[in-house]
């Protein structure tokens, strides 16, 4: 064989395998944190992205539900006033939509204990490192922050996660 | 009617450029407002309860252009238009404040450059001199109240109203 032919064979493999498609049943799996830990983040997540004028709305890829924001069921309500505390189906779906925007980067995150968790898209709007248009949603390090993170490392910081809740208004005078 | 090469180029650039700067998302956001309620016109009293900076948000097509506006209603449901004398006041996470008045149609508004907060936005209104009802969410950064407060639903909270203070 020739150093020619040898070539165009190396060449032929390597493209063929290249364009060979996927398996027709293949599935690709990816970890992701704690569902069972969740509500706590998606309670933070609800007072901090999910409001109507925000990430509380169908079109958007990060899709929040809860009681004061978007409801999962027409037959709810928006509002604390008249609506029904934030159902467990709607903290699953805000679950789903967090962990399905970037899965193989939160795979990735999750394999290596939360580490640099700013790989995350949402990590980084959320503290503002990245342009986001609804401003810094929490600081780094902050409560908000800690407790997010904490859930991507497995162990979810209930105590920051309480506090990621507020938003830290002063009183009205 | 001869035109030149460079008459045709400049029509064609200018009708290009009038296609590049229309948004349709905005435009038929403005269409579905609709028309003025009878017996209205343009001016401050107009259009109660909608979002105003659909239109006064700086993309057009109406002036001026508002930091943030909306109406107070007397009920949820009912009159088209809203009470005249509600105040309004927002305050950001510094503590600052400011506050407006509602017309005789009930719309308030700060216009450009007027309101002067970061968001998000604490909230609350009076009415009558009675006690400040508070706004459950902040307001993360729409500056039309009507955006939200279009009626109750599983995407939409009611109008803002204050039925109930005297």
């Amino acid at each position: 064989m020739t150093r020619l032919s040898r070539f165009l064979w190396v060449v032929l493999v390597g493209a063929s395998s290249a364009c060979s498609p996927p398996e027709k049943d293949a599935r690709e799996t990816f970890r992701t944190p704690d569902e069972a830990d969740f509500a706590r983040v998606s309670a933070v997540l609800e007072a901090r992205c999910g409001s109507l004028d925000c990430h509380g709305q169908m079109g958007r890829s990060l899709r929040i539900f809860g009681r004061n924001g978007l409801r999962a069921s027409r037959d709810d309500v928006s509002g604390a006033d008249a609506g029904v505390p934030t159902r467990p189906e709607e903290e699953l779906a805000n679950y789903a939509s967090v962990v399905a925007i970037e899965p193989e980067i939160l795979d990735r995150v999750v394999v290596e204990g939360g580490k640099s968790p700013e790989r995350l898209t949402l990590v980084r709007k959320a503290r503002g490192s990245e342009h986001h248009k609804g401003g810094r949603a929490w600081e780094e390090g902050g409560a908000a922050d800690r407790c997010f993170v904490s859930w991507l490392r497995g162990k979810v910081d209930t105590a920051a996660c309480e506090q990621g809740k507020e938003l830290g208004f002063l009183p009205w005078p | 009617m001869r035109v030149g090469v460079g008459g045709a180029l400049a029509v064609a650039l200018a009708l290009l450029l009038a296609c590049a700067c229309t948004d349709p998302v905005h435009s038929d956001r403005v269409d579905a407002l609709g028309g003025e309620l009878p017996g209205t016109h343009p001016g401050p009293d107009h259009r109660p309860g909608q979002p105003c900076t659909y239109c006064h948000g700086g993309q057009g097509p109406a002036g001026p252009v508002f930091d943030l506006a909306g109406t107070v209603f007397l009920e949820p449901l009912g009159d088209a238009f809203g009470v005249e004398g509600a105040e309004v006041e927002l305050m950001d996470r510094t503590g600052k404040i400011v506050g407006a008045g509602t017309n005789r149609s009930g719309n308030f508004f700060f216009r450009d450059g007027e309101l002067g907060l970061e968001f998000p936005l604490r909230t609350r209104i009076r009415y009558g001199g009675g006690d400040f009802i508070e706004m459950t969410t902040p307001i993360f950064r729409a500056r039309s109240c009507g955006e939200c407060h279009s009626g109750a639903g599983p995407d939409s909270v009611p109008r803002i109203f204050v039925q109930g203070t005297p």
